[in-house]
């Protein structure tokens, strides 16, 4: 097992760096000077100022070096459009917003998501299969800013529900009453997707002979589901469980942008378009860092949950 | 006994005013407003970008403040003198303070002056202050500090050197590029100055109490303001609300006190309420243009013809554009918008648009014409390729909007070309490598030169790569002149010969900008050159 880990970590970090070196040179062909975006141009001296700032002046393969060389000392260099502030420093602000805002839909989202498809099954071909069913193809089709922007219009400066805004004075434990409208946005598409998968897997599971012996057995409905049909039944969801974390967990830049929230997923859109190369780097640096992360620790995962995997995966 | 308890129920009348009153006295006011975009710094020296610039404008006192009518007012100066030769200008401090109580001096004037042009700043606006003596030298690696030549005379006094005469100085002089630094606390926080306010000190009508970026911004009345007791608001919340949808709402809900940039279907709202007095409106003009560029120096040689660029300007329905499509702004017949002055005068009130004379030419005889002259055979079909900025739905609107003008009143083809994005387009702009584009141009400083130079032979800025030396001697002129009259024929002139004559670009639309604030808000001002809203005057009516 040991073993397999540690193989599963090597993969992470040549991963990242086929990334980074990527992403490094498709950057910088990107057409449109990053010093000189805006509609009015610097003076040739100042452009010339900025440009030696950045290194900008040396060519591609000297700056990959130096890059590099600095990334090696998790130095991620400082933002081209934020004066002042290194990326690191703008990493550390506001990636806790979209975990947490993510956290919370993908929690919200399995455990609803979870107790409707399991209903679903085994109401199945009543209505509440219908209305399960009928909210997964809503979810599934219903875009969430536009969600968003209903949830916003309608319950947003009503009841509890403010428009806008994130607690900022204890980042992962006040301000609930902000999180509520972006967090039930941003969940809709799990609650629907978890639902559906569930709801199938379960239907697979529920004929099964060893579900008829439970029931024999005299077990009640409740044990059945806890001892017998959720094992058996969740490995799908934690296929699509683990790269959905990661998705969700850096940020949606529609969500964010609607709610104002000053996370991570709204700040990388800003970045390309403002061609802020340092942040460009860092954000898809660390989104796939976080991405391949959840992966390997899906399989690690999986391997604990089904031991077929774990043999299959690394034959003796 | 009945004149004691007498005694003893006005003592206690008497007590319940006064704690009345102090209960009751002078609730904190609070203003929220709400912007698009996080600052990109504090630090007054290296950026110019419109949010940035309203903080940094609320927060500091320079040595001077726009005032209603866009009239530059005594600030951190009290008075101000240009030599004979318009070359040198001279400040008088007043004695104000930090919000540490640091008394500001004149020396703290020379730190920013030269720390602006210091290369390793790297400020975007130094080129706009190349006229000080020793900027451009020292910005170019070619000088030093010292010889930036600004000089603080004594601690009250600082002095200003020029190259040339420049009669708009004291317009520059409110950019705040020219705000006092402090010299030690610059140098203490290094390249992070400006990202964290808890490293600053303000001289200005407000503090900055936080900055959650992402999120919002919170100033606090300056108590150490040298002119405090006229701040009547306590505390300003700005929200950064990247979501217009989002602002629209929150105004309209009055969780916001002050909208600006509203959309055209959202404006009709705000109108019915403005005119009965339920909100409070500013709708003016602000200087800026939006024109179509002809590339004067077209690779396939159409565009470098005055006849042909004549023919696709007067194409357009300027009116038609501004009601139908835009949904706002005016059309345009010059160059130089409303609201800008020559002096002390107006500009547009003196000179009159110049292309209007030319409204009723037949577009299509032009083109007849440009095409024999460039010895293009006319029966053969044009084909022109228009830029579109990005591939926006508003862009595309327009770019459909001119392609079909074109299209139905010179009986061209028109193919459309969409850029990447904005800084795609820019670089296509900035190289010439186009045929026509529409693109736009927004004062730095109140005074027609502003636009005026743009069309000089090898600008930068020129769009449409325009070069003829007759306008090149006006401008140059009009540049070093002091008489305001004479200065005033020199750019008609030169005005005349870009849009009408030569026809280097074709002016579109002017945009008015307005504001839409709560009935009981007063006092507030919003004006090109200054914050986007000054609340160092703003009060709340209590009725």
């Amino acid at each position: 097992m040991l073993r397999f880990i540690l193989q599963r970590f090597g993969y992470l970090v040549l991963t990242l760096w086929v990334i980074a070196t990527a992403t490094f040179f498709l950057m910088n062909t990107l057409p449109g000077d990053p010093v000189q975006t805006g509609t009015k141009l610097l003076p040739e001296q100042v452009a010339q100022n900025l440009r030696a700032k950045w290194g900008l002046d040396k060519p591609v393969i000297v700056r990959y070096g130096i890059y590099f060389k600095n990334l090696l000392h998790g130095n991620l260099g400082e933002s081209m459009k934020t004066v002042g502030v290194t990326a690191n420093q703008i990493i550390k602000e506001r990636f806790p917003v979209s975990a947490r805002l993510g956290l919370q839909a993908i929690l919200t989202g399995l455990i609803i998501g979870l107790v409707l498809g399991i209903l679903a099954a085994f109401k199945r071909n009543t209505w509440v299969d219908y209305l399960v069913i009928f909210i997964a193809i809503m979810g599934v089709s219903v875009p969430s800013f536009v969600l968003a922007a209903l949830l916003q219009r309608f319950l947003g400066g009503h009841f509890i529900f403010p428009i806008i805004g994130w607690p900022s004075d204890n980042v992962w434990f006040s301000g609930w009453e902000y999180t509520i409208l972006p967090t039930l946005a941003l969940s809709f598409w799990s609650i629907a997707t978890y639902s559906r998968y569930m709801r199938t897997s379960v239907l697979e599971v529920i004929n099964s002979d060893y579900i008829l012996t439970a029931k024999a057995k005299g077990l009640s409905n409740f044990q059945i589901i806890r001892n017998h049909i959720l094992r058996n039944s969740i490995t799908p969801i934690i296929s699509i469980f683990a790269p959905s974390l990661a998705a969700v967990v850096t940020g949606s830049f529609v969500i964010e942008t609607i709610f104002c929230l000053p996370g991570l997923g709204m700040y990388f859109v800003q970045s390309i378009a403002g061609r802020d190369f340092i942040m460009i780097m860092a954000t898809t640096i660390f989104f796939s860092f976080l991405f391949i992360l959840s992966i390997v620790l899906m399989d690690i995962v999986y391997g604990l949950i089904d031991p077929r995997i774990r043999t299959t995966e690394t034959p003796k | 006994m009945r004149n004691r308890i007498f005694v003893l129920v006005l003592v206690v009348l008497f007590a319940f005013t006064v704690l009345g009153q102090a209960g009751s006295a002078a609730p904190s006011v609070t203003i929220r407003v709400a912007v698009p975009t996080d600052p990109e710094s504090f630090d007054s020296s290296k950026r110019a970008e419109e949010v940035g610039n309203t903080i940094i404008q609320e927060t500091q006192e320079g040595l001077v403040r726009l005032g209603p009518g866009l009239k530059i007012m005594p600030a951190g100066a009290t008075k101000w003198e240009v030599s004979k030769d318009g070359l040198t200008w001279t400040f008088h401090l007043r004695n104000y303070t930090y919000s540490d109580g640091v008394k500001v001096k004149a020396a703290d004037y020379v730190y920013a002056a030269q720390r602006l042009f210091d290369p390793a700043t790297t400020a975007d606006s130094a080129g706009i202050f190349y006229c000080i003596k020793g900027g451009e030298a020292y910005n170019s690696n070619k000088g030093t500090a010292a010889g930036v030549d600004v000089k603080a005379l004594d601690d009250n006094t600082v002095q200003y050197h020029l190259n040339q005469p420049v009669p708009y100085f004291d317009q520059l002089a409110n950019f705040i590029c020219l705000l006092p630094l402090r010299k030690e606390l610059v140098e203490k926080a290094g390249s992070t100055y400006g990202s964290d306010p808890k490293q600053m000190v303000f001289c200005g009508p407000f503090v900055v109490d936080q900055w959650i970026r992402g999120s919002k911004i919170i100033l606090k009345k300056n108590p150490k303001f040298w002119d405090a007791k006229r701040v009547k608001i306590d505390e300003v919340i700005v929200n950064i609300v990247p979501e217009q949808a989002t602002m629209e709402q929150l105004f309209a809900s009055k969780q916001i006190d002050v909208i600006q940039n509203v959309r055209a279907e959202f404006a009709a709202q705000l109108k019915g309420k403005a005119k009965s007095g339920e909100l409070g409106s500013i709708v003016a003009y602000y200087p800026r243009i939006r024109y179509i560029a002809f590339n004067n120096k077209d690779k396939t040689k159409l565009f470098t013809n005055a006849k042909v660029r004549q023919a696709f300007s007067l194409a357009i329905d300027r009116e038609s554009f501004t009601k139908n499509i835009l949904k706002m702004d005016v059309p345009a017949y010059g160059f130089v918008p409303y609201g800008l002055s020559n002096g002390n005068q107006l500009f547009r009130t003196s000179v009159p648009e110049p292309l209007k004379a030319l409204k009723n030419e037949d577009p299509k005889k032009l083109l007849q014409q440009g095409l024999k002259e460039l010895r293009m055979d006319p029966t053969q079909p044009v084909e022109v390729t228009f830029l579109q900025r990005n591939s926006s739905a508003t862009e595309r609107l327009y770019g459909e909007f001119y392609q079909d003008q074109w299209q139905k009143r010179l009986g061209v083809k028109v193919k459309l070309d969409v850029a990447l994005d904005i800084p795609t387009f820019n670089q296509s702009i900035h190289k010439g490598e186009f045929q026509v584009a529409s693109t736009g141009w927004g004062a730095d400083y109140n005074d027609p030169m502003t636009f005026m130079e743009l069309g000089l032979s090898g600008s930068p800025n020129n769009a449409s790569f325009f070069s003829n030396t007759e306008y090149d001697k006006l401008v140059q002129q009009a540049m070093v002149m002091s008489d305001m009259k004479k200065r005033l024929e020199l750019f008609k002139k030169a005005e005349k010969i870009f849009v009408v004559d030569e026809a280097a670009i074709a002016p579109l639309s002017f945009t008015i900008r307005s504001v839409y604030f709560n009935g009981k808000l007063k006092g507030l001002l919003s004006q090109a050159g200054g914050p986007i809203f000054e609340l160092r005057d703003a009060y709340m009516a209590t009725k």
